[in-house]
């Protein structure tokens, strides 16, 4: 058994099977999103921002929309790290250049968590 | 001298640069994610900005006024449909379905087709 100790999953099969939830997740939270804005459309063509805030501010926004970003850094970590491993072939590389993917991602989710908090 | 040469135009999906429909929805459903990872702390910090503050809002709607800004917008848009239409494509696939040849020609050609569509629509949003 190949040991890899960046992949999300700890396994090819986690990480296949995160792979496929976090997909469902954005799936549906894509579909969401784009139901509330033709729905919106319909009613007032110009978005505002209290629309826009006050859909943010709703507690079932705010947690489908933090486990889409959850989804969606779980989602990169594991195919930009398949892109890693595809393309860059010198170990040490490859171990900087996925650790800062792991960096990143667990930014980019806090950063995520901070903006959807503070609405 | 006119020369009336018959000239061969890749047309058909499956003629350009010699690969096969399947593999080139394969290799833009992988550069659409990697545009999508790089281009997500641009999103970010949209959604910031546009929740923010009222004043910020209408800054960062000056902001996409502009017509690169309006570019960079629809291309991270299509990026964002290619993936998802290509992801679906991948989520019936592990269902067992469209795993032939022929239905992955099928089911590859419609991917396309459909980004094509989605790329317009959003067009038609953006502009």
């Amino acid at each position: 058994m190949v040991k890899v100790a960046t992949s999300l999953g700890r396994s090819g099969l986690h990480d296949w099977l995160i792979q496929r939830l976090s997909a469902v997740v954005m799936l549906a939270y894509v579909l969401y999103l784009l139901g509330y804005l033709i729905g919106a459309y319909m009613v007032q063509p110009e978005l505002s921002f209290g629309l826009w805030q006050g859909f943010f501010a709703r507690p079932v926004v705010k947690i489908a929309s933090f486990l889409a970003l959850l989804a969606v850094v779980s989602h990169a970590w594991i195919g930009i790290w398949t892109v890693f491993t595809d393309y860059v072939k010198p170990v040490a590389v490859r171990v900087v250049l996925q650790s800062l993917l792991i960096v990143t991602c667990l930014s980019l989710l806090f950063w995520g968590f901070s903006i959807l908090w503070g609405v | 001298m006119t020369k009336q040469r018959p000239v061969f135009l890749p047309l058909a999906p499956a003629d350009v640069m010699g690969m096969p429909v399947m593999a080139i929805t394969s290799i833009l459903h992988r550069i659409s994610g990697i545009v999508l990872f790089l281009g997500l702390p641009a999103l970010l910090y949209m959604l910031q900005k546009s929740l923010a503050s009222e004043a910020s809002f209408a800054e960062l709607k000056d902001c996409l006024a502009a017509g690169w800004a309006k570019l960079a917008f629809w291309l991270l848009l299509s990026a964002v449909a290619f993936h998802v239409i290509a992801g679906v494509r991948h989520l019936i696939m592990d269902l067992g379905h469209l795993e032939t040849k022929e239905g992955g020609h099928k089911a590859a050609s419609t991917v396309l087709v459909l980004f094509v569509i989605a790329a317009a629509l959003l067009g038609v949003f953006v502009w």
